[in-house]
């Protein structure tokens, strides 16, 4: 029997009944990634016979009823998994070792889900296509010339092509729900401090949030219950206790206000998303909820503010890789040497330039020129005055309503390529999805339809600080209704032929 | 120009290392002298993914210290990371804070018995929590080519205290650095050894000189690697003189120049320029994402503040009142440290004479300690053996000669003092046989008699050491006493 | 934005930029930054700057050592160490340290 198709949620309930083993499930799953990751290469490092043989023990174990027994897991390599490689697809820790596991990692082995490997990514989190790995392109599985948004393109193409029922991934200004959207699958960014973020490679680490990749809310909502907590090792970890987000999926959302911001329906709203959102809006009218129309006009602040936030705390984050104490270290051949310069200060640039690619050194130098002396007020502080106001008018905004709905992205996923030569291009696409970060709120985008070209469409929905539940159970009734997130898409497996 | 024509304007910045079990913000030790890179974790490493966690031990005794020293306690505070790239900083930050310290504006009092200069207070700009880095050695006799790096330091809690351009001699430096270390002993919240580098100088000095009417600043020079008071008492005469020199070459006053920063060498008891960084330091301080602030609350401060030991100035003040001690005295006993002054506290309470205490402190007790150079704690003679020496001194029944003995033999026995005024003979020689004594020397001295009654009263000096040689237990005192009643009767 | 600045911030930010790459960083960071200057229309008078978005405060750890990681763990990751040590390119007397 093949898996692949079963949910995460029936799966746990088909290995608690005994109606199937790890085993047979890891099977299923290692034999879809063999298949079909040659194209797609949402992995950067599997392996398959860890998983089998992981499974296998647990089969063996008494251990095989607990929380996520049995249930193959793929992580974004920006996550730290003890001994083994966590690169965040750079050439600066291609070869670098976490010597510890993150928070969230450690609760996965409690939980005894089984980790098939680690997915690919952009650079340190940084860009929304996927096209910044320093290793390998990771391609859309409903069209292999489109990019599967990012940065956590890996997370989400390997959830649409069925190589793993669930992911974890992360995002800092929508690097888990973009690529969800551009590849049909739902993505959660939980409130900031949700989940803990040691062992999280960092970016950003004001915006930055591990997230859930998955096919549905149900789903994600079984992992999110193995994934909260708080964390004495996270300063910024809430102290706000996790809830069961299982338990009240079902609740009918009669009565619940949703908002629809004037200022996310502009001219540069693709037409066959804007459709879409008007189609989901009667689904949801459906079921009892009540449409308000609100406005956000710093919506217009936020990629601004976001670039220069997530920079400037980049460019103090990446100052660790520096070729002194683990990963790359490079220096110039003695004939190339200007010897005017320190071999120290040599070898920090030196190491630098050649370990970084070219997105990364781009915003460490947006963020170390807005740090730097007379930059400081007029961008930095400037930001973060901005982006005070982006969170006092959300918290507005929820006085008024439960919930609020909007596009995950402007268009559909582009070509690859397509935006690669324009940065500031690229950085606009994120509008919609820099602000939940902004404001540390939780955000969720599902499927909600395909453009005529038969690429997925997403959609948002964003709610206050904590609000994980509301957004999955209006996540689940919307799923309830439709079939969006049961699409599969058509894929050629490498050397098949078409 | 004469040299007297200038003035030396001082402000330091102490590093002091608080007494922690683990580090700023991980759980490693921050015992010295460990082997190399033996005390670190991924955290204070800075690792891929780890986070700081704020050790509450650390912000206590910052806050304490800060109480300590008149300042401001903030309700609020965060921290701040200060960009910068060095080997022995892993992060290519470190964590300090910029402008919200745990510590305000406040002040030390300085001052000295010997007048060398008017007391005064040296103001305070702020005191911060910091994070320190680990070491770098680079050892030129092996030849190496590479700088070997030790991260066991890095990340052990640092107290930046940052004094106002109060200092104006290297006599008033070294006063205000005895005065903190000698605070911060007293508070318990560092051990403050110069030698391991728990306590930090780095010096600005500049000179303000009077040129025909107005007053012209030299630019400042910062003078890092001070680890001695005598180091820094050197640096800054060196440093003053040097500046002068310049001055006098090259006219260039301090809107004109730019801070320089200067190294001391104690071997040649020189400063010498140091290399500036290949950019001007631009540290793009910002506030650190993965730390939260903390706020400090009256009751917090009301607490540590109950909890806090006597500091020296206030013992100080409370030796001269209650024992009656010169400021002299009370200085040199205080800043002997505070088992040094607890132990002379119970022997002037059972002397029943502080003055006398303090004389037996001085004299007996410290040279002592100095020549073997022990630590009170070693002392082999108890505050309760010293105690009942200086009572039976204080009552007369031992004179300041027969009290050296019986000390030395308390050196050197466990005996009781009674034991061993014994074991030497010493007893309580009752008034009559003593009338007598000095019966017969004035009989046999008519000479003596005849000149103390001609007006001179020294001449009867030679009949007391008699009486002390026919009896040795004879109080001089007393002899006298006796002696001048027989004459005048 | 002048190709100096960019030079600077290259040297402060630890990065070498070839000649080749130097133009078009600047175009595209000038880009960037003239989006940016947008945020100047903005009022901000008596706004509080927002560095955390949560609202943790005092997240404090008791004074408990623990156990170190092993030297090896961690040396492993090294460049260059000689078993005990960190070793890097030597630099001797820069200033500017804490
Ligand atoms: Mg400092
Ligand atoms: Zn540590």
């Amino acid at each position: 029997m093949n898996h692949i198709q079963q949910s995460a949620f029936d799966l746990v309930a088909g290995l608690k009944a005994g109606q199937f083993s790890a085993e047979e499930v890891a099977d299923s799953f290692v034999r879809q990634i063999e298949r079909h990751d040659t194209a797609i290469g949402s992995f950067l490092r599997f392996d398959g016979q860890q998983a089998l043989q992981q499974s296998r023990t647990l089969d063996g174990s008494e251990n095989k009823r607990d929380g996520l027994a049995g249930i193959p897991i793929a992580i974004k390599d920006v996550i730290c998994v003890r001994d083994q490689v966590t690169s965040c697809s750079s050439r600066m820790l291609e070869s670098f070792l976490s010597p510890y596991d993150a928070t969230v990692v450690e609760k996965l082995r409690q939980s005894k889900a089984v980790m098939l490997g680690k997915t690919n990514m952009d650079e340190f989190a940084m860009g929304s296509s996927t096209e910044n790995s320093a290793f390998q392109p990771t391609r859309n599985p409903w069209n292999p010339s489109h990019v599967p948004g990012g940065s956590s393109g890996g997370a989400a193409t390997c959830v649409a092509a069925r190589m793993a029922p669930l992911s974890l991934g992360s995002d800092t200004g929508g690097s888990v729900r973009q690529p969800a959207a551009f590849c049909g699958v739902t993505g959660l960014k939980p409130t900031y401090g949700r989940i803990s973020r040691y062992g999280l490679v960092a970016f950003a680490s004001s915006l930055d949030q591990i997230g859930i990749l998955a096919h549905d809310a149900r789903d994600t909502a079984l992992l999110l219950n193995h994934c909260v907590g708080h964390d004495p090792r996270d300063s910024t970890s809430a102290s706000v206790a996790g809830e069961d987000y299982l338990a009240g999926l079902g609740n009918s959302l009669e009565g619940l206000k949703i908002g629809l911001p004037r200022e996310y329906f502009n001219e540069g709203l693709n037409p066959e998303i804007s459709a879409s959102l008007d189609q989901a809006r009667a689904t949801f009218e459906q079921r009892g909820v009540q449409f308000v129309e609100i406005s956000l006009p710093m919506t217009s602040y936020g990629v601004a503010t976001y670039y220069l936030v997530a920079s400037c705390e980049a460019s103090g984050n990446l100052a660790r890789y520096d070729g002194a104490h683990y990963g790359l270290r490079k220096t110039l051949p003695a004939e190339n040497r200007d010897r005017s310069e320190n071999e120290l200060l040599r070898m920090y640039r030196q190491t630098r330039s050649q370990g970084f690619g070219p997105e990364v050194k781009r915003r460490i130098m947006l963020g170390t020129y807005a740090l730097s002396s007379g930059y400081y007020d007029a961008y930095y502080l400037k930001a973060l005055k901005s982006r005070r106001l982006i969170q006092d008018e959300l918290k507005q905004a929820f006085q008024q309503v439960d919930l609020i709905l909007g596009p995950t992205t402007p268009t559909p996923a582009y070509k690859t390529g397509e935006k690669s030569a324009n940065p500031l291009d690229m950085y606009l696409g994120d509008i919609y999805t820099v602000i939940a970060n902004l404001a540390g709120i939780p955000a969720i985008s599902f499927p909600a339809g395909f453009s005529a070209e038969g690429l997925p469409i997403g959609l948002q929905l964003q709610g206050p600080a904590f609000s994980e539940s509301r957004l999955l159970q209006a996540t689940h009734a919307f799923q309830s209704q439709t079939d969006w997130h049961q699409q599969d898409p058509q894929m050629t497996p490498a050397g098949d032929p078409s | 120009m004469k040299k007297d024509t200038y003035q030396m304007i001082v402000g330091l910045e102490v590093h002091v290392q608080l007494q922690t079990e683990s580090k700023l913000f991980c759980g490693c030790r921050t015992t010295f002298g460990s082997s190399p890179n033996t005390q670190t974790c991924p955290i204070c490493t800075g690792m891929p993914g780890t986070l700081p966690v704020l050790n509450r031990k650390a912000l206590e005794l910052s806050i304490k210290t800060g109480l300590a020293m008149n300042c401001e306690i903030s309700r609020f505070s965060k921290w701040d990371r200060k960009n910068y790239f060095y080997p022995d900083l892993p992060k290519g930050y470190q964590i300090s804070q910029f402008d919200l310290p745990i510590c305000g504006p406040g002040w030390i009092a300085i001052s000295d018995p010997k007048e060398r200069f008017a007391s005064k207070n040296i103001r305070l700009i702020r005191a911060h929590l910091e994070e320190d880095a680990g070491k770098s050695v680079h050892d030129e006799v092996a030849g190496s080519a590479d700088t070997r790096i030790d991260l066991n330091r890095t990340g052990t809690p640092l107290l930046e205290i940052v004094s106002e351009p109060d200092i104006r001699s290297p006599l008033e430096a070294r006063a205000y650095l005895t005065e903190l270390k000698l605070m911060l002993e007293y508070l318990g919240v560092s051990d403050c050894n110069m030698q391991e580098g728990s306590l930090r100088v780095d010096a600005n000095v500049n000179l303000h000189i009077e040129d025909e009417d107005s007053t012209v600043a030299t630019p400042i020079v910062e003078i890092k690697n001070l680890n001695s008071f005598r180091a820094v008492e050197r640096a800054l005469e060196f440093e003053s003189d040097r500046q002068w020199q310049q001055w006098q070459r090259e006219g260039i006053t301090l809107e004109q120049g730019a801070k320089t920063t200067r190294g001391w060498n104690d071997a040649e008891q020189k400063t010498t320029i140091q290399r500036e960084k290949e950019d001007s330091a631009d540290y793009r301080y910002f506030p650190d994402p993965d730390l939260v602030p903390v706020t400090i609350s009256e009751e917090q401060v009301n607490t540590i503040r109950s909890s806090m030991n006597e500091l020296p100035a206030a013992l100080r003040n409370r030796l001269c009142k209650k024992h009656g001690l010169s400021d002299y005295d009370a200085e040199v006993i205080v800043n002997q440290g505070r088992e040094f002054a607890e132990y002379f506290q119970s022997v002037a309470d059972l002397s029943g004479s502080g003055k006398l205490a303090a004389n037996w402190m001085q004299q007996g007790v410290l040279g002592y300690l100095k020549e073997k150079e022990l630590a009170i704690s070693s002392f082999p003679v108890s505050a309760t053996r010293l105690g009942t020496l200086v009572r039976k001194i204080q009552d007369g029944e031992l004179d300041n000669s027969r009290g050296k003995d019986v000390f030395e033999k308390l050196l050197q026995t466990d005996l009781e003092v009674e034991a061993i005024m014994k074991e030497l003979g010493i007893e309580a020689v009752d008034d009559s046989a003593l009338e007598a004594i000095c019966q017969d020397l004035l009989a046999a001295n008519p000479q003596v008699v005849e000149a103390y009654r001609g007006g001179k009263p020294q001449a009867i000096g030679p009949l007391i050491g008699q009486a002390k040689k026919k009896n040795p237990n004879a109080n001089p005192g007393k002899v006298r006493e006796i002696l001048i009643g027989l004459i005048d009767g | 934005m002048q190709k100096e600045t960019i030079e600077k911030v290259a040297l402060l930010a630890r990065l070498e930029l070839s000649a080749e790459e130097i133009e078009p960083l600047r175009i595209e960071m000038s880009k960037i930054l003239e989006y940016a200057d947008q945020l100047a229309a903005l009022d901000t008078e008596g706004v509080e700057p927002l560095a955390h978005p949560g609202d943790i405060l005092n997240a404090l750890r008791e004074d408990t050592a623990c156990e170190s990681t092993d030297r090896s763990k961690l040396l492993q990751n090294a460049p260059k160490s000689d078993g005990e040590f960190y070793l890097v390119p030597a630099v001797l007397g820069e200033a500017g340290k804490s």
